[in-house]
């Protein structure tokens, strides 16, 4: 009997840890809050041309939820892209309380996020260059929705606006 | 107790038939989970695959460690032939699977089709091909010239042409 009270607990915490946290995400797979240490250089300067992933926690109705997702900075600001943004719950989330933390190796960026409608003229370049190693002439961020029956994804853009020290 | 214990087999048992149905019977794969063999009615390979034109994702099945494994694939047609793409930021699995096995079968408007993925290289592909990439996959529209940047990216891709299987004598 002992036996199976220790199976049970153990089965109990393996299934509703990972759920509840202090867990980020694992991978592709959603999570709870964020642990990490408080960041000392700004956000937009952690997620430099090495840096490919971070970790964003968004505040639910209930529950924290946090995914990993792709960052890249402009100019000194920070962005958060969410393809098909507008079937995502972090993007909901964002919407309805913007307050969130992102997670860059491990340290913790506290701030809020602001959807943007129009992207400056080189984010695009800077954003090529950082996942597919190339330059090109002219690029321009499609931000508005994509046409009935146009294969092109719904792209949602997120400016990350780091509060101070 | 012994509710607690009846709780948690029931919600073990809960978690374990979902992930199982994910993994084995969901079609098409549900969100990042890998699902198992695509359904659909096999037809021979078609002449022209711009079929395939309007497609965001490919949902494409393969074996490489035996068991079905099906994924949604990123994908362009490029000179006529689909090309799967796969940036390491998703993992390397499919390219693992496909070195161990390079047969795929594929679905377009609920029809299968049985291909060989042969991995090309990048450079000659990609600079020509990433214009109607980034505009399917990352709505960015792209004029002009594409110039591969010296180095290695950080994001490396993987890019394989699916060929017709050689015809059984």
């Amino acid at each position: 009997m002992v036996f199976v009270h220790r199976l049970a607990l153990a089965i109990l915490v393996s299934v509703a840890l990972p759920a509840c946290g202090p867990w980020g995400p694992l991978g592709v797979i959603p999570g709870g809050p964020l642990a990490g240490s408080a960041a000392e250089v700004p956000a937009a300067e952690a997620c430099g041309d090495e840096v490919l992933l971070a970790a964003l926690e968004t505040r639910g109705r209930w529950f924290r939820h946090s995914i990993t997702l792709f960052c890249f900075a402009h100019d000194g600001v920070l962005y958060v892209p969410s393809r098909n943004g507008g079937t995502k719950r972090w993007t909901r989330n964002a919407l309805a309380d913007p307050h969130v933390r992102l997670e860059i190796e491990g340290k913790l960026h506290v701030g809020s996020l602001v959807r943007v409608t129009e992207m400056p003229r080189g984010a695009a370049h800077t954003f090529l260059r950082k996942v597919s190693g190339v330059e090109v002439e002219d690029a321009q961020f499609l931000l508005d929705p994509p046409a009935e029956g146009e294969d092109r994804t719904d792209l949602w853009v997120f400016r990350f606006e780091e509060e101070a020290g | 107790m012994k509710r607690f214990l009846i709780g948690v087999l029931a919600l073990t048992v809960l978690v374990a038939g979902f992930f199982g149905w994910a993994r084995f019977l969901a079609d098409p794969p549900f969100g990042p989970i890998p699902s198992g063999r695509l359904r659909g009615e096999l037809s021979p390979p078609p002449a022209d695959w711009s079929i395939a034109e309007g497609i965001q994702h490919l949902p494409v099945e393969h074996r490489g460690d035996g068991l079905p494994w099906s994924t949604r694939s990123w994908f362009i047609l490029y000179e006529g032939r689909v090309h799967l793409i796969r940036a390491s930021l998703f993992g390397s699995g499919l390219h693992e699977r496909l070195r161990e096995d390079p047969r795929v079968r594929v679905r377009v408007a609920g029809r299968l089709y049985d291909q060989v993925a042969k991995q090309v290289d990048v450079a000659g592909v990609y600079s020509a091909a990433l214009p109607a990439l980034a505009r399917r996959q990352f709505a960015i529209a792209i004029e002009g010239e594409v110039r591969p940047l010296a180095g290695n990216p950080p994001v490396e891709t993987w890019i394989w042409r699916l060929d017709d299987p050689p015809v059984a004598r």
